[in-house]
């Protein structure tokens, strides 16, 4: 339980952009570090993370802290997620009108949003490989159909991303 | 009081209702508490969203954090997170409890091949919109390269990275990019 909460103290304070930046840390810590979780189950948690309603970095957490804990991994595993990024937010409010406009802060986010691209480039290349490497022809040509739909269904339609997630949901059923 | 039992409300709804985290959230906050309520200004909401971006953690919560501070000090900003991390955290405890007997239906298991699928290209298109806030110039790609041959090849801690990152951004380019202006 403690090696939970450290964890996901973790995956608090570097996730530094907001809900995708989570996912490499819980990705490098639970699956890579830890063998915690299958990256199958951890790929069916974002999408239902990213279905229901808050923060995606919160919703994973609850459910990889129920998953691996029940109730209580859920509540140590939200706690930690929120704790130190909450403690850093309520400090920052109060000298808000100083920070606003910093050059010092964005000195640090020119480094920070490359960093992100390339930690959550990674965590894709490792769960991209789950989809397709290993399996025989026709489920990846499937799979690639299926990314090619939800790919233009999204950034070329516009559509909203849990509506992505039901047409996946029923190529799916449709497919296999 | 009265104040603190208003915003626990209004954050309360606002986790219900915002699907997709953080920029799903904007347009509700500006309906709900700086149309209705007037509790803060629109400028001070933007300064608010463009500040949030750059912390660690969830967007939703420290824009919560920061309005919530705006609005009712200390009090106000645990009030405001604590608020919008209830429903979220209750809807998602319901549905892991379920999950694992839905989970063996042959149909739901088939939709999620499917669904899978969609998460990486979520994933991609969130890259994508990241890559293209930064100004690009040859040492920023050569650390995302290196960034994902240190974590997939060598097994750095990623925590190690964002550090990395952080004193190269502010010792290094930003330093750079005021030069040339």
């Amino acid at each position: 339980m403690l090696k939970l909460l450290l964890i996901f103290l973790q995956v608090g304070i570097f996730s530094f952009g907001g809900g995708y930046a989570a996912i490499p840390f819980i990705e490098q810590l639970l699956i890579v570090r830890n063998e915690w979780m299958a990256y199958q189950e951890f790929v069916d948690i974002i999408a239902i993370a990213q279905m229901s309603p808050g923060p995606i970095a919160v919703n994973s957490a609850t459910f990889v802290g129920y998953n691996l804990k029940s109730f209580l991994g859920a509540l140590v595993a939200t706690f930690g997620v929120l704790l130190l990024p909450s403690i850093v937010s309520i400090t920052l409010a109060r000298y808000f009108e100083r920070f606003k406009k910093s050059k010092y802060i964005r000195g640090l986010l020119k480094g920070l949003r490359p960093a992100v691209i390339g930690l959550i480039a990674t965590a894709e290349i490792s769960i991209g490989r789950t989809a397709f490497v290993g399996y025989s022809i026709l489920p990846i040509v499937k799979n690639v159909a299926i990314a090619l739909i939800v790919f233009v269904f999204l950034d070329i339609m516009d559509q909203h991303p849990i509506a992505a997630i039901v047409l996946a949901g029923i190529l799916g059923m449709l497919f296999y | 009081m009265k104040t603190v039992f208003k915003l626990f409300r209004i954050f309360f709804r606002l986790g219900l209702f915002t699907f997709g985290g953080g920029f799903a959230m904007i347009p509700l906050i500006e309906e709900e508490i700086i149309k209705k309520n007037s509790m803060l200004r629109e400028d001070q909401f933007f300064d608010i969203v463009a500040f949030t971006q750059s912390l660690p953690g969830s967007l939703a919560v420290n824009m919560s954090i920061f309005i919530g501070y705006h609005i009712y000090g200390v009090p106000g900003a645990l009030t405001s997170a604590i608020a919008v991390a209830i429903p979220p955290f209750s809807v998602i405890l319901l549905i892991a409890t379920f999950f694992i007997r839905f989970m063996d239906i042959p149909l739901v298991q088939q939709a999620f091949r499917g669904i899978r699928v969609a998460v990486l290209v979520l994933i991609l298109l969130a890259l994508k919109r990241l890559a293209q806030k930064v100004s690009w110039n040859v040492y920023k790609m050569i650390l995302v390269a290196g960034i994902i041959a240190a974590i997939s090849v060598f097994g750095v801690h990623p925590g190690f990275a964002i550090l990395i990152s952080a004193a190269l951004g502010y010792f290094v380019f930003q330093p750079m990019e005021e030069k040339e202006g």
